[in-house]
């Protein structure tokens, strides 16, 4: 299969719009997205090399594998992008597997091979982990990118006598409460 | 670039034969290859989607991107060609490192309740995510008729990028997950 330009103006974000079809379920903020723009700008050979994945849905089509580079494209002011067209009769299964399947990491990285032999490039900057450290408030995370501002939200579940416990402690102002058990100065 | 059918035999994984490209920085456990080779024979069509990227060097060619697949498929060895990317030839040195790198590297992140709420018939960890459950304490008991899932509640702190990032960094300092994390530092009566 060889990818086909198409144009954004036909390309949608999945936002849930299909309705067999759950939203994407990947996240990002705006310091992430720059970054990408930054490497798309820089390897543009990749991006023809990965080509979005899109699924004709009426006269569009929805982004299956590709939803952060679709909203890089969109914000760099692109006409177009390279795109590999899922049959409209593929198995609905299959196509969701899809979504999962493009962004899951079955290796890791070698930090020793990182440091020692790739050490000049911008890692970091690249979305490559320095140090793999189970980040558990990964799974508490929800990002939420505003015209002007950015926030997080932490989300913590707990069963009803903890939450009633934590809730207590924490007092009217949340933030302002965990911020200063922890130490953090502004 | 175009894809091209290359017999598997033609292929070499990355292992620094060209000079000034390190090899492939990438590992992998026996457990996890087993896991991304039932992940090929489910889904076929990802290799087409995503073929591994190659460069041509001394008559073979070097997989500079996807060499876990490749390691997949020589070892299974039930296919005799496979669908490459080929890098053209005068691809300078530096694009192809930024290449094999970036092909790995992730600039989102997983929205993890999206998964928890809407993508929950797969199980996660054979699709290579990382599956952060088996650290929970919190099974369900095996009695009675009530979801423990359902029963919980959620507490919602807004934060600043900045004060998330300080905020996470010390829960993983405590080695413990942010909902054990809270707790102890609001002095939970055990």
């Amino acid at each position: 299969m060889n990818p086909v330009k198409i144009p954004l103006s036909k390309i949608r974000l999945n936002e849930g719009q299909v309705d067999w079809l759950p939203r994407n379920p990947r996240q990002w903020t705006k310091e992430q997205l720059d970054r990408l723009i930054d490497s798309i700008r820089e390897t543009p050979m990749l991006l023809e090399a990965r080509g979005l994945i899109v699924y004709p849905y009426g006269d569009t089509f929805v982004v299956i594998g590709g939803n952060m580079r679709l909203s890089a494209l969109t914000l760099m002011g692109e006409k177009d992008a390279p795109c590999y067209v899922l049959p409209s009769d593929m198995d609905r299964e299959k196509v969701k597997e899809i979504v999962l399947k493009d962004n899951g990491d079955y290796g890791l990285w070698n930090q020793t091979m990182l440091s020692r032999d790739w050490a000049d490039l911008p890692l970091e900057k690249w979305g490559v982990e320095s140090i793999e450290v189970k980040d558990y408030s990964e799974k508490n995370k929800e990002i939420h990118v505003g015209e002007f501002s950015e926030n997080i939200t932490l989300k913590l579940k707990y069963d009803a006598p903890d939450a009633a416990f934590v809730s207590a402690r924490l007092g009217d102002d949340r933030r302002e409460t965990l911020l200063k058990a922890l130490g953090y100065e502004d | 670039m175009k894809t091209e059918n290359i017999p598997l035999s033609l292929i070499q994984p990355n292992d620094g034969q060209i000079p000034g490209l390190p090899r492939n920085p990438r590992s992998w456990s026996v457990r996890e290859l087993s896991r991304l080779k039932k992940s090929i024979q489910e889904t076929p069509e990802m290799l087409e989607l995503r073929p591994p990227l190659v460069y041509e060097y001394e008559g073979k060619y070097v997989a500079v991107g996807g060499n876990m697949r490749l390691a997949v498929l020589q070892e299974t060895g039930d296919i005799q060609d496979i669908p490459c990317i080929v890098i053209p030839q005068d691809t300078p040195l530096r694009k192809l490192k930024e290449i094999a790198i970036k092909d790995n590297a992730k600039f989102g992140e997983w929205d993890y309740d999206a998964l928890a709420d809407e993508w929950n018939e797969f199980d996660l960890a054979d699709y290579g995510i990382n599956d952060f459950s088996e650290d929970q304490e919190d099974k369900p008991a095996g009695d009675g008729n009530a979801s423990p899932v359902d029963d919980r509640v959620t507490i919602e702190i807004e934060l600043s990028p900045d004060e998330f990032l300080f905020v996470s960094g010390k829960f993983r300092e405590m080695g413990e997950t942010p909902e054990a994390a809270v707790l102890k530092i609001l002095n939970y009566p055990l």
